[in-house]
């Protein structure tokens, strides 16, 4: 399910997908999101991009004021009733948590695999013997 | 009624109260403590105007989250994403400052949802913290702001505000009441150890409503249930069309002749008796003569369950079984605890509207006494509205009272006070003479008959039922006919000089 949430790669993701999932339709501002979700404001806009670069999110707002209109995408998505299984692991603690573990596992792999490849990157290269 | 486009809200009851709905546009102020059922409400109206009147809605939510609004509704039987996937209804969560923000801006996202969806009815839950639980200007202004933005797209709101944040006695006029067209207030009344639910409509701009407090109650698969409290005047459907002639045979030999042939149609009659006189056998043989002449009798109990009421006809040779089969008869019972009496009229009233008895038998009012106390107006209105819906559907209506005197009566109706009601009274009492306690009945009051007034003695036999006897009886007991006596109801029965004293039969 997870694979198919690959998007997910933060605490934060997940709490606000799920916070989405359970308000499908919200207008709200990022202080309030920050404030309903206990996380800080920076992460919550973090979060948020990556909710609506994958187009989980629709989001709209007017230039007048701090409100958007957030609405939940996710039944629009090919495959994308990986949110109800969410929903369902998310909302017993040893299921939050597996999720929270996995993300975590995710994260550091990828951490893993991006400082391998700045390794690489940054690890000379065979040296060239000139036979000249 | 001028042109007033009025809405009807759905809500079962509600819109007789409304006189018919409320008009188009008008903000409408719910008002109530915790668990009174304004979410409910505001949920049901907007509910009904989506699924019954093509008119799509919208949801506003401070604190539950919609996914549980989701999840209650359907126990009412209401499919709220069903609807949402047909854009007939938007649920939105929001917090009450962006809410009040969103109302002062011409470009709300809000308003522009609204109407992108052509919504015509709002709900907005817990609205008191957007208007401000302070009293003051600054309030007002808030709650102008609120109404003016939900007026400018013509819908038709519902804003449920807590009664904390209302002034407990309602000794001042808070900013949200004075603004608002409609003010409904729901409450929880005590009722002894019980509670019962009630809605007061407390203003309504622009229609006329029906005041006081009226009851309701929030039923699994159905939503609110509003009886219209029984006390209230109405203008009824039609007027009643007396019939002076037909006359609704009793169904106890011997009776007929007493009653000039039985009681008329739309009449009202009170058989009044101390407690195993015979009262109930009377009004099976009253079911069972409607059963024998083909017509439709309906029989309401709140003392004894409908199987009791047939294993009890069983006794007296009557089987009620296939007159209900065949749908001659309804037997219908209601338990006396905590009887809620504007939902139990309003049965009633559905009862005889569909059912249209030519003969109806409460057996016994005396329980509804016990219930509702027979000192206070409860009782009372509630009687007279009882016989005038049985005067206007034409129903010859018998009503069994109790009388705890157990010798003589010192009053026919005892603590209840409405013998002005009543067309008919019929007393039953024991009458003790030497040895032997003996049935006495007596006509005590026959509107538009003429009535002899005298006691006849009647016998209820096992398997037959009740009759009257004989004025006369020869060579029945050593005591004699009742013919012989005097003062029998007024607890000295003297013979009378004369046991050849002539008899009225």
């Amino acid at each position: 399910m997870l694979d198919q949430a690959a998007v997910l790669k933060q605490p934060c993701d997940l709490d606000l997908a799920v916070f989405f999932a359970r308000h499908p339709r919200s207008l709200l501002s990022s202080e309030s999101l920050a404030a309903l979700l206990g996380y800080e404001i920076k992460q919550v806009a973090q979060s948020l991009d990556v909710l609506l670069a994958a187009g989980i999110l629709r989001r709209r707002q007017t230039s007048a004021h701090a409100a958007r209109l957030y609405e939940m995408t996710s039944e629009d998505l090919p495959g994308g009733d990986w949110v109800e299984s969410l929903l369902a692991l998310s909302s017993t603690r040893q299921g939050r948590l597996a999720l929270l573990n996995e993300l975590d596992r995710r994260s550091q792999r990828e951490s893993g695999a991006a400082r391998s490849r700045l390794d690489t990157a940054a690890r000379p290269g065979p040296r060239r013997i000139d036979s000249r | 009624m001028s042109d007033t486009e009025l809405i009807e809200t759905g809500i079962s009851g509600l819109d007789s109260i409304l006189s018919n709905g409320i008009p188009r546009a008008n903000v409408i102020l719910v008002e109530g403590a915790i668990g009174t059922g304004k979410t409910t409400l505001g949920l049901e109206f907007v509910y009904r105007g989506a699924s019954m009147f093509g008119e799509p809605g919208m949801v506003v939510l401070f604190e539950v989250s919609p996914e549980k609004l989701v999840r209650d509704a359907l126990r009412f039987g209401w499919d709220l994403a069903a609807l949402e996937r047909e854009q007939r209804l938007k649920i939105i969560f929001t917090t009450r400052q962006v809410f009040h923000q969103e109302l002062q801006q011409a470009d709300s996202l809000l308003l522009e949802e609204a109407a992108k969806m052509g919504a015509r009815r709002i709900f907005v839950d817990g609205a008191a913290g957007v208007i401000s639980s302070t009293l003051g200007q600054e309030s007002r202004d808030a709650c102008h702001v609120l109404v003016e933005g939900l007026q400018r797209e013509q819908l038709t709101a519902v804003l449920a505000v807590e009664a904390n944040a209302l002034d407990v006695n309602h000794a001042i006029a808070l900013p949200e009441e004075s603004i608002a067209d409609t003010v409904i207030r729901l409450r929880m009344e005590d009722a002894s150890r019980a509670t019962v639910r009630s809605i007061e409509v407390v203003k309504s701009r622009g229609h006329d409503f029906q005041m006081g407090r009226h009851s309701f109650r929030i039923v699994d698969g159905q939503g609110l249930q509003v009886y219209r409290r029984v006390q209230a005047p109405r203008t009824r459907d039609r007027a009643a069309a007396f019939d002076p002639n037909t006359r609704v045979s009793t169904g106890v030999a011997g009776l007929d002749e007493i009653v000039n042939g039985g009681y008329f149609l739309g009449s009202t009659t009170v058989v009044a008796g101390i407690s195993g006189v015979g009262k109930s056998v009377m009004a099976l043989q009253y079911v069972a003569e409607g059963i024998r002449l083909g017509e439709r009798t309906l029989m309401l109990s709140l003392d004894e369950q409908v199987p009791q009421i047939i294993r009890n006809a069983r006794t007296i040779g009557i089987d009620l079984q296939p007159a209900i089969d065949r749908g001659l008869v309804k037997l219908q019972y209601d338990p006396p605890q905590e009887i809620e009496i504007d939902r139990h009229f309003h049965d009633i009233e559905t009862i005889v509207k569909e059912f249209q008895p030519k003969r109806v038998v409460f057996d016994s009012i005396s329980t509804y006494g016990s219930s509702l106390g027979t000192r206070g107006r409860q009782f009372r209105d509630f009687f007279h509205a009882l016989v005038a819906l049985m005067k206007e559907e034409q129903t010859a209506t018998v009503y069994n009272h109790e009388n705890p005197d157990l010798l003589g009566m010192s009053s026919m109706m005892g603590e209840f006070a409405m013998s002005s009601l009543v067309d008919n009274i019929i007393l039953m009492n024991w009458v003790e003479l030497g040895d032997a306690f003996r049935l006495g009945l007596t006509v005590a009051k026959m509107r538009a008959n003429p009535t002899t007034r005298v006691t006849h003695e009647c016998e209820i036999v096992d398997g037959q039922g009740m009759r009257v006897l004989p004025r006369r009886l020869p060579l029945r007991s050593s005591q004699g006919s009742f013919s012989d006596y005097r003062g029998l109801i007024s607890r000295s029965p003297t013979r009378q000089p004369s046991a050849d004293a002539p008899a009225d039969d």
